[in-house]
């Protein structure tokens, strides 16, 4: 039952992190790593306890900048 | 949230959602969510979250749990008297059209001869031409009503409370468009209360012993017998009434000066289902140079003490205050009510409002306090003249959004940037549409090194969709693999080093939001229309090209607006560009339907922004044709981790940015 809440969760933080990019007329942004911030933000939730998952998520869009190599930075 | 299902004549009514921007968008996303990838569980959160929303609009939740008390004979009743005190107001404002100019009453009344020599603008006048204005306390209330280039106030004698405040500014829209707007919705409780050491001054009869200038003098006796004045003064041409409370008994005692009547919802006439007419009011206050905000979800009662400035209550788009002289070490009472918004000649839009009152309490220092009451619109050059810090009351960042990255630090000046910039394009074009017009190419503009490269990567995305489609086809069991080769993709094709990432696109969201907040909230949009779309009458109003039969669709509404089908039109063309991938056909179809129908009840100036931001994007993208990946470009050495730890070395060939946003820019 925990499991399934959990990929509940991320399936929600996956789904919010694209519709904002439709909302916010933003869909060019093209993640530098693979996978992508919004799958990475998925897979985070389902795999690691809730406040790990954020700082890894935090971490991870604070990294997806410009000037960033990017790269395979899987979970 | 809130809403209720009204049941007021014992029909069935369809319950009406209201909703905030932000739930609204979360579920929103939650439906995009679920047409791209219709799985169980995404499912199972989108059964969830339709649950949620049905659950906190249930009977269940707002009456059982929540204790909302809507009765329907209540409710009824309350109806009934909002429309008398209506009717009440109306008389009174005729009063004092029929008696401005032949100033009728006895001499003390007469006496603002003065206010007509310094600008014939201010007035005051006895509504009730009958009564003998003796200095014995009369036993029948009287009204007074003051006008000045602003305001009609109407004053009763019983209390020398404030039981009407008409801007003449301002009208109601829809159908009342020729009625002014009262801030006091209760005229039985009205404004300006006064009690000292608890005792209580509305009840008691007063006398007006003065009319001079501008000021209107009421004279009562305290329980002591000691004589007690409320005096009011007006000026011209601010929204500002002195309010000063003098008598011998009054030095050292706890005086206790408030804005019980609430303030008036000027837009509950409007019905729409969702986020355009939110009319929440919110309850303010302050020491002078911080500003606390907050809201009540039902009834009760919040007091804060500490030293404080003025406390005070918003709507949409009026703003009350009670204004002490200095600041002071003052106990507050904000008590929240329930209000009953029903128009007569609509299906309820909402049955339940929270209502405030509000109470600064403090100590006496001399036999005469002085303070004021600020009553008006609110209008950003109108509130910041006080210098009160009134205007931080128009963008408020409220509960959990405070703790998104300090938002209630940054948001509102950033809003008020946008508003002042909104204002100042006004004033050059003269015209609001245009002004939003310029607002959005200018925020497109400040966005656009984030913008543009964003585009650029994503037309060399659209090119190497086949590829990247053959590459998911290939390693579909090893998803480790095929994100692999997907990078090295890119690499080869040099995407990514064009790609800002995903940081800049969370960087734009604020300037999106603010300019959203903005054309929502701005008054100055109230009742405004443009030459630039000439079928809108009020760009602060969802827009109707023509209405459908009834209530309309559920959800859609009744109005069919031509923008927010422009809008859906364009996402369509955009995510048939961009997508190629089989599995969000579904979206193709349903994300403009889902635009279609959110935007519909959104004010027409909303839209608009967001149609013209829409359209400038896909201009920009359309701009920026793919460069032929023909042309040599210079190599770069780059070394990509690996998922066993080594790294590989790829010799790829980089794109060379800049360039091809010259169309875009001679475009401008």
């Amino acid at each position: 039952m925990a499991g399934r809440g959990k990929s509940l969760i991320s399936e929600i933080a996956y789904a919010s992190i694209q519709g904002f990019k439709t909302i916010f007329l933003m869909q060019g942004a093209i993640c530098k790593f693979t996978p992508s911030c919004s799958q990475y933000a998925r897979e985070a939730i389902k795999k690691l306890p809730l406040h790990l998952a954020m700082i890894k998520i935090t971490w991870r869009v604070l990294r997806c900048h410009p000037l960033s190599k990017g790269g395979f930075d899987p979970i | 949230m809130r809403g209720g299902t009204p049941c007021t004549d014992g029909v069935a009514v369809p319950h009406i959602i209201e909703f905030d921007f932000d739930f609204y968008l979360f579920n929103i996303l939650i439906l995009k969510g679920w047409l791209t990838n219709v799985n169980k569980n995404t499912l199972l959160a989108f059964v969830l979250i339709a649950f949620t929303v049905i659950f906190f609009n249930s009977d269940f939740w707002n009456r059982t749990i929540l204790k909302r008390p809507v009765p329907a004979n209540q409710s009824q009743q309350r109806a009934a008297n909002a429309a008398d005190n209506n009717d009440g107001h109306a008389e009174t404002s005729a009063a004092a059209g029929g008696t401005a100019n032949n100033i009728t009453g006895t001499a003390e009344i007469t006496a603002p001869s003065t206010a007509h020599a310094q600008g014939d603008s201010l007035y005051i006048t006895d509504g009730d031409n009958d009564s003998a204005l003796a200095l014995l306390p009369p036993l029948v209330a009287d009204t007074i009503v003051v006008e000045t280039n602003r305001l009609i106030a109407a004053f009763t004698t019983q209390g020398a409370r404030i039981i009407s405040l008409k801007m003449k500014d301002y009208n109601h829209s829809g159908t009342r468009a020729d009625e002014m707007i009262d801030l006091i919705t209760d005229g039985n409780l009205g404004g300006a209360q006064l009690s000292i050491n608890n005792e209580s001054f509305d009840d008691r009869f007063f006398t007006v012993t003065g009319a001079a200038g501008h000021d209107l003098v009421f004279e009562t006796k305290a329980s002591d017998g000691r004589p007690l004045q409320k005096i009011f003064s007006f000026s011209d041409d601010t929204y500002r009434i002195g309010y000063t409370v003098r008598g011998d008994g009054v030095a050292g005692q706890k005086v206790t000066i408030g804005w019980a009547g609430g303030i008036g919802d000027a837009e509950g006439e409007r019905n729409m289902p969702f986020g355009g007419n939110i009319d929440k009011r919110r309850a303010h206050y302050s020491d002078g140079y911080t500003v606390n905000h907050f809201e009540m979800r039902r009834r009760g009662v919040e007091s804060p003490s500490g030293l404080f400035r003025w406390v005070g209550m918003s709507s949409k788009y009026f703003f009350v205050a009670v204004v002490a002289d200095r600041m002071s070490d003052a106990d507050i009472k904000i008590e929240a009510r329930d209000v009953t918004v029903r128009p007569p000649n609509q299906r309820p839009s909402r049955e339940v409002d929270i209502d405030y009152s509000v109470f600064y309490q403090f100590e006496a220092e001399s036999s005469e306090v002085e303070s004021w009451i600020y009553a008006g619109p609110g209008r950003i050059g109108e509130m910041s003249r006080h210098d009160m810090k009134f205007e931080k009351t128009l963008f408020p960042v409220l509960s959990w959004a405070r703790h998104i990255l300090w938002a209630g630090a940054w948001f509102p000046p950033l809003a008020e940037i946008i508003l002042k910039i909104l204002l100042f394009l006004y004033g050059l074009v003269k015209d609001y549409g245009f002004a939003i017009f310029f607002l959005t190419l200018l925020s497109k503009i400040v966005t656009f090194p984030m913008t543009q490269s964003s585009a650029r990567s994503m037309n060399r995305m659209r090119e190497l969709q086949p590829k990247i489609m053959a590459l998911r086809q290939k390693h579909k069991s090893n998803p480790q693999k095929m994100n692999q080769e997907m990078m090295a993709l890119y690499k080869a094709e040099g995407v990514n080093p064009l790609n800002p990432g995903c940081l800049p696109m969370f960087l734009q969201m604020p300037i999106f939001i603010a300019l959203f907040v903005v054309l929502r909230k701005a008054i100055e949009l109230r009742g405004a229309s443009s030459f630039l779309l000439p079928w809108v009458s009020d760009l602060s109003q969802p827009e109707a090209l023509f209405y459908l039969p009834g209530n309309g669709l559920p959800i859609y509404g009744a109005n069919v607006a031509l923008m927010p089908i422009i809008m859906a039109a364009l996402t369509f063309f955009q995510q048939r560009q961009m997508m190629q991938d089989p599995n969000q056909k579904a979206m193709l179809y349903m994300m403009p339907i889902i635009m279609l129908v959110m935007f519909n009840s959104f004010p027409a100036g909303v839209v608009f922004y967001w149609t013209v931001s829409s359209a400038l994007g896909l201009v920009q993208q359309k701009w920026l044709k793919p460069q032929p990946k023909s042309k040599p470009g210079p190599t770069a050495t780059v070394t990509m981790a690996t998922a066993g730890g080594g790294t590989t070395t790829v010799k790829a060939p980089v794109k060379k940015s800049g360039g091809g946003g010259s169309g875009k820019r001679k475009r401008r």
